[in-house]
């Protein structure tokens, strides 16, 4: 099946990409931890994989997309197979990275400086829970943000990859500038009542969110989808390019 | 086997032709193997199908026969069939042509039976 | 049909023009065609339609049967080289053998025995090859997956004489072995004239001509001898083409010999003075 197969070769190279940094963070980490434990009162953990897996599988989203859409036309593979294959592999690298990641916190929480990400975020949930449960929570927190990660820099490739060059280079430059106009200028323009609606939506949401892990995860799961959905979108009558 | 692509002669009749004219050389003997579909093919750049095509015109008369999984072979008789072929075509092949150019060059009846003479006791 | 690619009234409009217009074509399995076209009449475009890699504005096309459209079962059948290398550059020749095989069933053996007629260094990374072994690498990989129909879209760019030679040889042997469908789009007509069993020529994205090999070289003749003599023989004739050198005319006339003098040479007709006849405004 050409979507496993597909599928194989992306979660390859998300494995490598992962590898090279978090290779990178565990040997600066541990560089940092023995410059710093001379100093008195500090203390340096394991912090960052989490995160930078979220930020890595979004690059990799970007950059990938273009590699293997190319890929997939070079093989006669159908837009919705390189399509499934991305979606795949998204889940399987997000899962990957999340597990990895605790492994190594964990790993962190054991050695003398013994200070986490899981304790940075969710305070509460670690005193009144254990061990196990906190890392569950904290694997599946960093799968979802991990798989919206992926969807979102997917969608930012596809996009791109649409665009002619003046459509990329007004929403490249525009895009820092104009949004913001954009929101302030439709603040202004609309009725008190709808803003005040949207926004307080919003803010549902985001309480909703920081909740808990789970609600974390659900929320980005939920945004993840609707990346997705746009990604389809985009890709589904996507023309071979010229380059 | 050499091919004139330059002639108006259908490759396929070219192939069935110089394959004949390998059959009364000896080149070709009878029962013996003739190259194959594919080696014509490859040798000379033609697509397949043609010289499939022009191999089937000799298997049609009866000079050339397949075997089944080996290759195509020289009839038994296919010489003797194609000696007479050609001298029923000698005329309209070469004594046509003969006189045609003989016309253009001026040479008249007479000097032509010397010439055809002087021919055939130097091939003694 | 089993075993044809059929083109169905497909139109392809890009933003200002029309680059397939309700073209209709059926290639039948286990032929080697040429499709023949001038520049930017469509041949590329229409391959591309074929291959799935444009949607079409319009029609449809179906391989054995099937609808090409984002249909995986039906493009495993098909196996597409083009111009542009797609394969990421950093890529060695060897991966891009290893990266076909992931997706077709792949001679690997043949593929480095064809490396090596080739002179093509496999640990090469595809961006330091030249246009030639670009082309080379390509067309290994096309003739050694197994899928049932290839497009080859100009598979001599960039290659020597020599080369060139080599894939016509490699390329029947490929096709005697095992048939298959064969696309070729090429401007080398001469070269491949005798090579394909079927013509197809593309004009102005319009089918012009769906012939075979045979047919279309018997649509005509040429005819040379002493200028005088060859004018008034073609006189009521259609004349393709004339070059003169000198007193000695040849002319490419459509039709068959007739009533030629012997002072007039017939020779067979130049597929190309034909096409170029043929496509001509």
């Amino acid at each position: 099946m050409r979507i496993k197969e597909m599928a194989k070769c992306i979660i390859y190279d998300g494995i490598k990409m992962l590898s090279v940094v978090y290779g990178v963070l565990i040997v600066s980490t541990i560089v940092f931890n023995i410059l710093v434990a001379f100093l008195p009162n500090t203390r340096i953990g394991m912090v960052g994989f989490g995160g930078s897996s979220v930020i890595v599988l979004f690059i990799f989203g970007i950059i990938y997309f273009y590699q293997y859409i190319k890929v997939g036309f070079s093989f006669s593979i159908s837009r919705k197979s390189v399509y499934l294959s991305f979606v795949l592999s998204g889940v399987v690298l997000a899962v990957i990275s999340a597990i990895v990641t605790a492994i190594i916190v964990v790993i962190a929480a054991a050695l003398p400086t013994g200070q986490s990400e899981m304790t940075q975020f969710f305070p509460h949930l670690y005193s009144s829970s254990s061990e196990l449960f906190a890392v569950l929570a904290s694997v599946v927190m960093f799968a979802a943000l991990a798989f919206l990660g992926m969807t979102s820099g997917c969608f930012i490739g596809v996009l791109f990859y649409r665009m002619n060059t003046v459509q990329k280079v007004v929403v490249s430059v525009g895009a820092g500038f104009l949004l913001p106009m954009g929101l302030y200028i439709w603040i202004d323009l609309m009725p008190e009542a709808l803003v005040q609606a949207v926004f307080g939506w919003i803010f549902a949401i985001a309480n909703f969110a920081v909740v808990s892990p789970y609600n974390l995860s659900l929320v980005s799961i939920a945004i993840a989808v609707v990346f997705i959905l746009f990604f389809w979108l985009l890709i589904r009558r996507a023309p071979v390019k010229d380059k | 086997m050499k091919f004139d692509f330059d002639s108006d002669v259908p490759i396929f009749l070219q192939i069935a032709e110089q394959i004949e004219s390998g059959i009364l050389a000896d080149i070709f003997a009878e029962e013996a193997q003739i190259p194959s579909t594919t080696e014509v093919s490859v040798t000379y750049k033609i697509n397949p199908a043609t010289v499939l095509k022009g191999m089937n015109i000799l298997v049609d008369e009866g000079l050339v026969y397949k075997k089944r999984g080996i290759g195509m072979f020289v009839a038994s008789g296919a010489k003797e069939k194609i000696l007479s072929k050609r001298q029923q075509a000698f005329f309209d092949t070469y004594i046509v042509t003969l006189l045609g150019e003989a016309k253009k060059l001026g040479i008249n009846k007479e000097q032509l039976f010397k010439m055809i003479d002087g021919g055939m006791s130097d091939a003694k | 049909m089993q075993n044809s690619i059929e083109v169905n009234n497909v139109t392809m409009s890009f933003k200002r023009v029309n680059a397939l217009k309700d073209f209709s074509v059926t290639f039948e399995g286990g032929k080697i065609y040429g499709l023949l076209g001038r520049n930017g009449a469509g041949k590329t475009t229409l391959l591309n339609v074929i291959n799935n890699r444009l949607i079409p504005t319009a029609g449809a096309v179906q391989v054995d049967g099937m609808p090409i459209c984002e249909n995986d079962k039906a493009l495993a059948k098909i196996y597409y080289i083009g111009e542009k290398q797609l394969m990421p550059e950093e890529m060695k020749v060897k991966n891009y053998f290893d990266a076909t095989a992931c997706f077709y069933g792949f001679d690997m053996p043949y593929a480095n025995r064809l490396a090596a007629s080739f002179g093509l260094n496999t640990s090469k990374k595809l961006k330091s090859l030249s246009t030639g072994y670009s082309t080379i690498a390509k067309l290994i990989t096309a003739l050694a997956c197994d899928a049932e129909y290839l497009l080859l879209d100009e598979p001599v760019l960039g290659l020597d004489a020599n080369h060139r030679e080599l894939f016509y040889r490699e390329l029947l042997e490929n096709y005697a072995k095992k048939p298959r469908t064969i696309i070729l789009s090429t401007h080398l007509i001469e070269e491949i004239s005798r090579l394909i069993e079927q013509v197809v020529i593309i004009k102005n994205g319009t089918l012009l001509l769906f012939a075979s090999a045979e047919e279309m070289l018997s649509m005509g003749y040429s005819v040379s001898g002493k200028a005088d003599e060859v004018d008034a023989y073609c006189a009521d004739k259609r004349v393709l083409s004339s070059d003169s050198i000198g007193a000695l005319k040849t002319v490419c006339v459509l039709g068959k010999p007739q009533n030629v003098s012997d002072s007039l040479e017939v020779t067979a007709l130049d597929m190309q003075k034909l096409f170029i006849h043929l496509t001509n405004n």
